[in-house]
């Protein structure tokens, strides 16, 4: 998903039996890092997702909030400066079967609410702010300009 | 002295207080300033460190915003920029040879007076900046729902005739804020117009700022900027309103398209580099084959053991 980008587990037992797994992932996206397309004048994707395992007699009970913190900038002599930056946090609970296994619910549930963010992000969040643009000066396919009487 | 704030290891200092909240308020998005002073207040909760954060604060944003305040007997609008300040706290509006007397931190017009003959420019001036006002009011008009425009003269306002330089300035404010659709914006133009005597030219420095903010159970801002430079020919006062209008117009909405451009790049380019939508592999991740996958077993490899 990343093309770079670092990440680091962290797991800890809790009261219950359970346990708390936690799993950071940082990238920076901007050129002069690991910016494949070479855009970004600077990027930077931070997610926390913090996941509370809670097994039980078959099954397990996951509690996931996960948190994502943006910024993009894109910046070209003629064009200025274009900076997105903003923050997510969602929270997801689900009560799964362990016959594949702890890592497998985790991972899929951690990569569903990823892209659930990514896409939040990209389609309603980046998407009302260009609304609001368009609702301050509206795109006009003509331009009426007018001519010097002289 | 910073990680000692962040670690809360340290005393913030009065003086520090007083930055982090003047901080906070010049950084408010675009029609917000008043919900972040009300939280401001409530973290300060010392009338007078919030009294001082916002005396220097505010005044600075409201210019920089260009924020426009309606006349009290709702006559006309004023904008205060750092164009038409007389004094700290008095700005002139040209069109209708006023002068607004405002409260910084209310953001409220609290009396108009007429503009003292010093404060207005020669008629020679007038001629150039009314017929720009005028044109540029007519574009306002047709391009922004919600804008308000001004023109002011910045230099050489007592030129009385032909043979000397000066310098105009237009100033375009529009703002929208929907608190209840969690969604702000402001767009604000300055452009400054540098009529040339000797070279019979009038030289162009255009500046844009755009600013937008959604914030339903999230909270994403724009913040996109641009500066430009254009030229035209030094005519008479009605052909160099209507030049130098066009070069508003369509740089204007040149930049409208750059910025449109920009967001359609985000989802397959710009916003790719930071996380794509699907794996390099386009198929969702196997957590079932994660036992191929060790870091262990990977670093024994690598180290031979």
């Amino acid at each position: 998903y990343y093309e770079g980008g670092i990440s680091s587990v962290y797991m800890w037992e809790d009261e219950n039996e359970g346990f708390i797994a936690c799993f950071l992932i940082k990238k920076d996206g901007s050129k002069s890092a690991h910016g494949k397309r070479g855009y970004l004048q600077e990027g930077s994707w931070d997610a926390i997702h913090v996941i509370q395992v809670a097994p039980e007699e078959e099954t397990a009970r996951y509690c996931l909030t996960s948190s994502v913190m943006l910024s993009l900038t894109t910046s070209d002599e003629s064009s200025g400066s274009f900076n997105l930056s903003g923050s997510l946090r969602r929270q997801m609970s689900m009560e799964l079967s362990i016959s594949e296994g702890h890592l497998c619910n985790m991972g899929r549930m951690i990569e569903e609410m990823e892209s659930k963010l990514r896409n939040s992000l990209d389609q309603v969040y980046f998407g009302k702010t260009k609304e609001m643009v368009c609702t301050l000066r509206p795109p006009s396919e003509i331009i009426d300009m007018s001519l010097p009487k002289s | 002295e910073m990680s000692e704030l962040l670690d809360g290891t340290a005393e913030v200092t009065d003086k520090q207080k007083i930055e982090i909240a003047k901080w906070f308020l010049l950084n408010s998005p675009s029609g917000e300033i008043q919900y972040v002073a009300k939280d401001v207040k409530e973290l300060l909760r010392n009338e007078k460190f919030y009294g001082t954060a916002a005396a220097e604060a505010f005044p600075i944003y409201n210019k920089s915003h260009m924020i426009c305040l309606e006349f009290p007997n709702t006559s006309g609008e004023v904008l205060i920029t750092s164009f038409n300040e007389i004094a700290k706290n008095e700005y002139l509006d040209p069109r209708s040879a006023q002068v607004a007397v405002v409260d910084h931190v209310k953001q409220v017009c609290e009396r108009i007076r007429p503009a003292a003959d010093e404060e207005l420019p020669s008629s020679y001036i007038e001629e150039y900046r009314g017929a720009l006002d005028a044109e540029v009011m007519k574009y306002v008009g047709e391009a922004y729902p919600s804008g308000f425009s001004s023109v002011y003269c910045i230099n050489g306002k007592d030129v009385e005739e032909i043979g000397s330089d000066f310098e105009l300035a237009v100033a375009i404010s529009a703002v929208k804020t929907r608190p209840q659709n969690f969604c702000t914006g402001s767009w604000q133009s300055s452009w400054t117009m540098l009529f040339k005597d000797d070279l019979q030219i009038v030289e162009v420095k255009g500046k844009v700022q755009v600013e937008a903010h959604y914030f339903e159970e999230g909270n994403v801002q724009l913040d996109a900027k641009n500066e430009c430079k254009d030229s035209t020919m030094f005519q008479s006062p009605d052909d160099c309103a209507i030049s130098l209008a066009n070069i508003i117009r369509h740089h204007e909405a040149e930049y409208l398209n750059y910025l449109q451009t920009s967001y359609s790049k985000l989802p397959d380019t710009t916003f790719k580099d930071l996380r794509r939508k699907l794996p390099v592999t386009r198929t969702l991740f196997p957590w079932h084959h994660t036992l191929q996958f060790s870091l262990s077993r990977d670093m024994k490899k690598s180290l031979g053991l």
